[in-house]
Parts: C-alpha cells; sequence; structure tokens
C-alpha cells in the first residue's frame, strides 16, 4: 500500500510537471563579435559579445543580447527583451553546433519562469560572424 | 468529343503545373550595414549592405550577400552560395514589413531555376540591424 501511494505520487508530480510546462520553438539570428582572444594550453579562448533577434512559435519577438567565452566549449550569459519590454535570463553552454540552455526567470510574464531550451546552429559564417539558430524550448511560462 | 479533349488537356496541363511546381520556405539572419545617403524629391535613400546566413526547407544552407536602397521601399539585388559552393540570384522589394522576391537562376543545381517567394520580417532591431526573415517560395 505504501508504495503504491510513493508510486501515485510520483506519477501525479509527473503528469502535473508536464502539464504546466509548455513547449514551443524559436529562432534566433544572432551577430558575433570577438572581443579579445588569448592563446591557452589547450587553445584559444575568446571573449564574446552577442546580440540579435528572436521569434518563437507562441508569437513572441525581441531582441537578446550576450556576452561571453568560447574555448572547447561556449557559454553564454544572456537576456532576451520581448515585445512588451518584458526580460528573460538565460545562460547557454555549446559545443560544436549542439548547445542547450536554461531559464533563471526574467522580469514581467518571465518572473520566476524556469525551463530551459536544446539547441543548434542551423547556419554559420566565420567570415562575418552571423548564426542562424533553432531552438526547442519548454517552460513553465502560462 | 471535342470539348472533352479540351477539357482533359486543360486538367493535364493544371496537373502538370502542380506536380512541377515546388514548394520551399527559407530563414535568413541578416545583417545590414548604412553605406550613406542622398536626399531626393521623395524623400531620403540610404544605400545599404546586407550579409548573412540562411537555411531552406530542402536541407540546403549557406551565405547571402545583398546590396540594396531603402527609400519608401526597400529594394535589394542578392548573390548566396550554398554548401555546395552553387550561387543563386535573387532581386526583390520589401514594403513595410513583407516583401516579393524572385530568383533569378544561378549555378550548378540552380542554373535556370526560378521560383517566386513571399517574405516576412519576422523580427528586426533598428538598434544592432539585424533582421530575422521567413521566406515562402515557389519554383516553376
Amino acid at each position: 500500500m505504501k508504495k503504491l501511494l510513493i508510486f501515485i505520487t510520483i506519477f501525479s508530480l509527473f503528469t502535473i510537471s508536464v502539464a504546466f510546462s509548455e513547449e514551443y520553438t524559436a529562432t534566433n539570428a544572432l551577430s558575433y563579435t570577438i572581443t579579445k582572444s588569448v592563446d591557452t594550453a589547450d587553445g584559444p579562448f575568446m571573449g564574446l559579445s552577442v546580440e540579435g533577434v528572436w521569434s518563437d512559435s507562441r508569437g513572441n519577438s525581441g531582441t537578446i543580447h550576450c556576452v561571453g567565452t568560447r574555448a572547447k566549449t561556449l557559454v553564454a550569459y544572456c537576456n532576451s527583451v520581448d515585445q512588451d519590454g518584458d526580460i528573460q535570463y538565460n545562460t547557454a553552454t555549446r559545443v560544436g553546433t549542439e548547445g542547450k540552455g536554461i531559464f533563471n526567470g526574467g522580469t514581467g510574464k518571465y518572473e520566476n519562469v524556469t525551463g530551459g531550451c536544446s539547441y543548434q546552429v542551423a547556419a554559420f559564417d566565420k567570415n562575418t560572424l552571423i548564426g542562424l539558430i533553432t531552438l526547442q524550448c519548454s517552460d513553465s511560462l502560462n | 468529343m471535342k470539348n472533352i479533349i479540351i477539357l482533359l488537356t486543360i486538367i493535364l496541363m493544371f496537373t502538370c503545373k502542380l506536380v512541377l511546381a515546388e514548394d520551399f520556405s527559407l530563414t535568413f539572419a541578416n545583417k545590414y550595414s548604412m553605406n550613406g545617403s542622398v536626399e531626393t524629391p521623395l524623400g531620403i535613400l540610404k544605400a545599404l549592405t546586407i550579409k548573412g546566413v540562411y537555411t531552406d526547407s530542402r536541407g540546403h544552407k549557406g551565405v547571402i550577400n545583398c546590396i540594396a536602397t531603402s527609400g519608401k521601399n526597400l529594394d535589394f539585388v542578392c548573390d548566396a552560395k550554398d554548401e555546395d559552393g552553387d550561387m543563386n540570384y535573387s532581386s526583390g522589394r520589401r514594403v513595410g514589413n513583407g516583401g516579393e522576391a524572385i530568383f533569378t537562376g544561378g549555378t550548378g543545381k540552380y542554373a535556370n531555376i526560378t521560383s517566386k517567394c513571399e517574405y516576412q520580417i519576422a523580427s528586426f532591431s533598428k538598434d544592432i540591424l539585424v533582421g530575422l526573415i521567413t521566406m515562402q517560395c515557389s519554383t516553376n
């Protein structure tokens, strides 16, 4: 009986979690600037500034600004401002062309919103440092 | 009998057109640069260069390079190079947040291929001059 109660509790929590998380897709157009690069024993280590625009399948769009570093792994700290002026904070980690992002709340409708994304570099030009990013996300925004 | 033949011919031509027309979509990430402006009787006309990257629903991707003028409308001429090094040429006009473009052949797989497209600005920032463009095309 105890095991059944534990199972029902876990199942209920999982169901509630799925019900309250919303899945959507987004696309980013990004322009990268290399702020500084140093050579290290593991190869070049670069400072990055990234700015761009985005739109998502929920009908939101806006701008995104990030600062980060790139060595074998790219790590960036970003904020996205949508059409209502609401800000969403997120961090991104990428190896190669595949990455993951985590939402860390924000302002307005994004306050206390958690979730994350998987993302891919769909196209990138090393000469102009312009990239097209596709994302598949899930968050707790209602 | 003659009417039936005419009807069958029309149906056949319509079916062939549908079969040979290929619909596809593209997404662009573009960075815009202002290169100067002149005053005209119709207002200020700005010169632009546009550089970016794209992917399409047929599995191709590449870089795009355009020159444009922006006044009441935005008129542009572009070349794009895909992952195989094949070039395609396009031109078009944007009015407001949308516009029309036409692909007018190219090299390799794009030689003699023409397409008509409609496109929209999904997102654009005047401050950083970066745009996200979606386009729907039909090839005949």
